[in-house]
């Protein structure tokens, strides 16, 4: 764009006099806006330039995570839940895998194949598929045995939110030579029973490393649509993420220019460089825009055409929405506060949100030592209703129409909702 | 669909009645762009929309659908009356040859741009509020507030159990400023019913206007439509910034917009020292300091650069005061020290692992890091020119503040647990990516005078 210049911008641009000085005072619009130059390089040129620098940056990132062997035979291995046992909590062999119901005193659960025998060197990314995910709040561990090393367990942490547990062992300094045994530990409390259906131990022969870090770029966080990708922190996982690998295409293919020009004794082609650049922005874009529309598409057919408590029913954690539904449409009176009252915050927050409108409470009171005090019994008014979900320590006492705090104090209370020890729906008296 | 149609109009309302205070804002200058008027616009009619609701409380008014869009339809009948009452600067055709290449460029960047906010736009209108603070921290007041037609109070959870009052209520956050569940009020009383979707459209129609804006100052910054149009794919196919679209009901993509219009209109004014520029950084600054607390901390960063515009000598003195403020109280302040909801640290917290892999290796921002760095380095004689001294003061303060807030102070925990890295680094990336562009721009036109020019000052040479 272009506006005239002439006594209309010299008026607009006149500035206090203390100001005068501190710019000159020719404004940008006042000139034909400059043109990006062209590049000099033929379009084809750079194509071939950016698909070469590709092709070298992704190779060089396979034979930085790859091992010794080019084809790996077989290039997976897998332990089936029939080979494995549990070796601490509580469970059992089924069919569809080995389900553990609790863990043991301590916390602590361990799903073991103890007779499994591998190459560590050329099977070092392995995955626990599950057939139902270990419930939120619990942290997973790999461990391990070697031949030459006996009595030693090894462990590793799982980087683990939902879904599969994937972890790779490539550098770790104590996976390799012939592993004897390899288990899975479950820490916490399992709120419901985890199923494992089996583990696979990829080959890290250069065929399979690539597959895998191909394979592992259009795998979205979020693809079952239920919850918006906010942040690509699940490449943490991935054998080599796709931004450094363009990155690094871009740095050899505008080196590559550079280096042309400069041998031919020319002026640098910026304009090549620029559209490296943007090439490789380009990938990444539509690698991006792939990824969305896997989660768009899901979100869709998740949530499309369907009332609000259809789609809280369809997200991931609709068990959550059912309890909160009963209570929220369970016949109480309207219009006083509610206390959400859990061992997990997060559990009352999200339990609360399904509350709202009403006058919900959760305990967010911070303390500078640590947890905040138990919510004492006289801060609590009549009228008040009480949830109590997966609270440890508060009790409905049903016979004497008392709500019991751990420390044996009570409250008059009406029961309005209760199901079982963990959840119940009280109205102070 | 008849709700839809009702979240469209509450957008519109705001938007058209903005669009019209901004042309009138401009009418008459160099500045008066359509689409500039159009992005600035929604920012504008979305914050004055929030002030009427705000009024309306204050007056102990319950909020009513006729009288919030009549203070609106007014709004911009005054404003289209006053820019009818002065002549628009007659403006020429460029000059300049468009070529191939810059067509295919601008036509592929605008369908690039589409595509993405189509399909964001489609998944957001149909998923309920998803991600914790979007519905612990943010619609938990736009719950209430629709409900009671008023600004009910939030109180700490302390107060909200001492105090006993029904008429007080408490979220995860109620310390949160009000205008970003005002907006999600407002469109809910277009509504039938709540829709955890349709109340989403105000950040839909927040990443248009951001374009839009960028795109207008891209082009009066001197870039050609097709460089306008490319810079501005760029940060719209920024992944966070797409995420903060798709999962609407933060308040961090308005924080991130806001203060990027705010920065550009500040530079904008730093050029062409008109006061019209200043009053809409003002606006758009004024915007973002009540969307969430941290704008406060960011404005704080625009202030170097303005006072940089206006004395050089006297900016830079500034900003190292600000620096060897901050040394000193790491060498004699004390350990632990309360500020802006944050407790600043006199000891370093290394979160220099999680950065790099959240900016460097993980596509959260695409090339930009690398782009940044690149760009700065490219350019590094010409940082301090007259042209862009005011903005590489305020991206230097920026940069100071991000160092403070993620290695000194409290929200360490949140940098290393990935809660909060990426998330506050979107409040400035709008700023940064135009400060980008400008460094472009500048190297494109050497010939423009403004980084080349004569210093006319001593203090300037």
């Amino acid at each position: 764009m272009s506006i005239s210049a002439g006594g209309a911008d010299s008026r607009i641009i006149a500035a206090p006099p203390f100001m005068a000085n501190a710019f000159p005072r020719i404004p940008l619009s006042s000139v034909d806006a400059p043109s990006l130059s062209a590049p000099r390089l033929a379009a084809w040129t750079i194509v071939v330039i950016v698909v070469a620098a590709l092709v070298l940056a992704l190779a060089g990132a396979v034979a930085l995570n790859a091992g010794a062997h080019l084809r790996g035979t077989p290039p997976t291995i897998v332990v089936p839940a029939t080979a494995m046992t549990i070796a601490r909590g509580q469970g059992r062999a089924t069919d569809a895998g080995l389900r553990l119901d609790a863990t043991a005193p301590g916390d602590i659960g361990l799903l073991s194949a103890p007779d499994v025998v591998v190459d560590g060197d050329a099977y070092s990314r392995i995955t626990w598929r599950f057939g139902i995910e270990p419930s939120g709040g619990v942290d997973l561990a790999m461990t391990w045995s070697r031949r030459d090393r006996p009595g030693t367990v090894y462990s590793a942490p799982i980087d683990w939110t939902r879904g599969d547990a994937t972890i790779d062992l490539t550098r770790h300094a104590d996976w390799g030579g012939a592993v004897h045994g390899i288990g899975l530990a479950v820490r916490g409390r399992l709120s419901a029973p985890m199923l494992l259906a089996d583990a696979s131990l990829r080959s890290n022969a250069w065929d399979a490393t690539l597959a895998d870090i191909v394979d592992d770029w259009f795998a979205g966080s979020s693809a079952d649509g239920t919850s918006a990708m906010t942040s690509m922190r699940h490449e943490a996982r991935q054998v080599a993420p796709l931004l450094p690998i363009v990155a690094a295409a871009i740095a050899l293919g505008a080196g590559f220019v550079v280096w042309r020009n400069r041998r031919r004794r020319e002026t640098i082609d910026a304009g090549a460089i620029v559209a490296i650049v943007l090439a490789g922005w380009l990938v990444l874009d539509l690698r991006m825009q792939a990824l969305l529309w896997q989660q768009h598409a899901a979100s869709w057919s998740a949530f499309a055409g369907r009332t609000l408590d259809e789609k809280r029913a369809a997200e991931r954690d609709a068990p959550i929405f059912s309890v909160a539904r009963r209570l929220r449409d369970a016949e109480r009176p309207r219009g006083g506060r509610v206390l959400v009252l859990s061992d997990s915050p997060a559990l009352a927050t999200r339990v609360a949100w399904f509350l709202y409108p009403d006058n919900v409470w959760v305990d967010t009171r911070r303390s500078s030592a640590g947890q905040p005090p138990p919510l004492p019994p006289d801060a609590l008014r009549r009228g008040d209703q009480v949830v109590l979900i997966l609270k440890r320590g508060f009790a409905w006492d049903a016979a004497g129409g008392r709500l019991v705090w751990p420390d044996g104090r009570t409250r008059e209370a009406r029961a309005i909702l209760v199901d079982g020890p963990d959840i119940a729906l009280l109205e102070i008296r | 669909m008849i709700d839809a149609l009702g979240a469209a109009a509450s957008v519109a309302l705001s938007w058209g009645a903005g669009a019209l205070v901004v042309r009138a804002l401009l009418r008459g200058t160099s500045d008066e762009v359509p689409m500039l008027a159009i992005g600035y616009g929604y920012l504008c009619g979305a914050f004055a929309t929030t002030l009427a609701m705000r009024a309306m409380a204050l007056a102990q008014v319950r909020w009513n659908l006729p009288s919030l869009v009549a203070i609106l339809v007014a709004l911009g009948a005054l404003a289209a009356w006053l820019a009818r009452r002065q002549h628009a600067l007659r403006v020429a055709r460029s000059r300049a040859k468009v070529t191939r290449l810059e067509c295919a460029a601008l036509a592929v960047a605008l369908l690039l741009i589409v595509v993405r906010l189509a399909g964001i736009a489609a998944d957001a209108m149909v998923s309920p509020l998803r991600g914790y603070d979007v519905w612990a921290h943010w619609a938990t007041k736009a719950r209430v507030w629709l409900e009671t037609g008023t600004l009910s109070p939030f109180v700490s959870a302390e107060t909200w159990l001492a105090r006993g009052d029904p008429s007080l209520y408490t979220d995860a956050n109620p310390g949160h400023p009000g205008t970003v569940p005002l907006l999600q009020v407002w469109t809910g009383l277009f509504l039938r019913d709540w829709s955890e979707s349709l109340i989403k459209l105000p950040w839909l129609a927040m990443a248009i206007a951001l374009a839009c804006a960028f795109y207008a100052q891209a082009r009066l910054a001197g870039a050609t439509a097709a460089v306008a149009a490319v810079a501005t794919w760029l940060v719209m196919s920024l992944p966070v910034l797409d995420g903060h679209i798709a999962s609407a009901g933060a308040a961090d993509l308005f924080l991130a917009a806001a203060l990027g219009m705010a920065a550009m209109a500040t530079w904008r004014w730093a050029r062409t020292r008109d006061r019209r520029m200043a009053v809409l950084a003002a606006m758009a600054a004024t915007a973002a300091a009540t969307i969430k607390v941290e704008g406060l901390i960011w404005l704080a960063a625009l202030v170097p650069g303005v006072v940089t515009a206006l004395n050089r000598r006297v900016g830079y003195a500034l900003a190292i005061a600000c620096a060897a403020a901050f040394a000193g109280y790491l060498m004699v302040g004390p350990e632990q020290f309360p500020l802006l909801g944050y407790v600043l640290l006199s000891r370093p917290v290394n979160v220099t692992g999680t950065l790099v892999d959240h900016v460097l290796v993980f596509d959260n921002w695409h090339l930009a890091g690398y782009v940044l760095v690149a760009l700065i380095a490219w350019r590094r004689r010409a940082l301090f020119a007259p042209a862009l001294a005011p903005a590489t003061i305020t991206v230097a303060a920026m940069a100071g503040v991000v160092v403070v807030v993620f290695y000194f102070s409290s929200a360490a925990g949140g940098v290393l647990d990935e809660t909060l890295v990426n998330r506050f680094l979107l409040h400035a990336a709008p700023t940064l990516a135009f400060y980008a562009l400008l460094l472009v721009v500048e190297a494109l036109a050497p010939s423009t005078a403004m980084a080349s020019a004569p210093a006319m000052k001593p203090a300037d040479a």
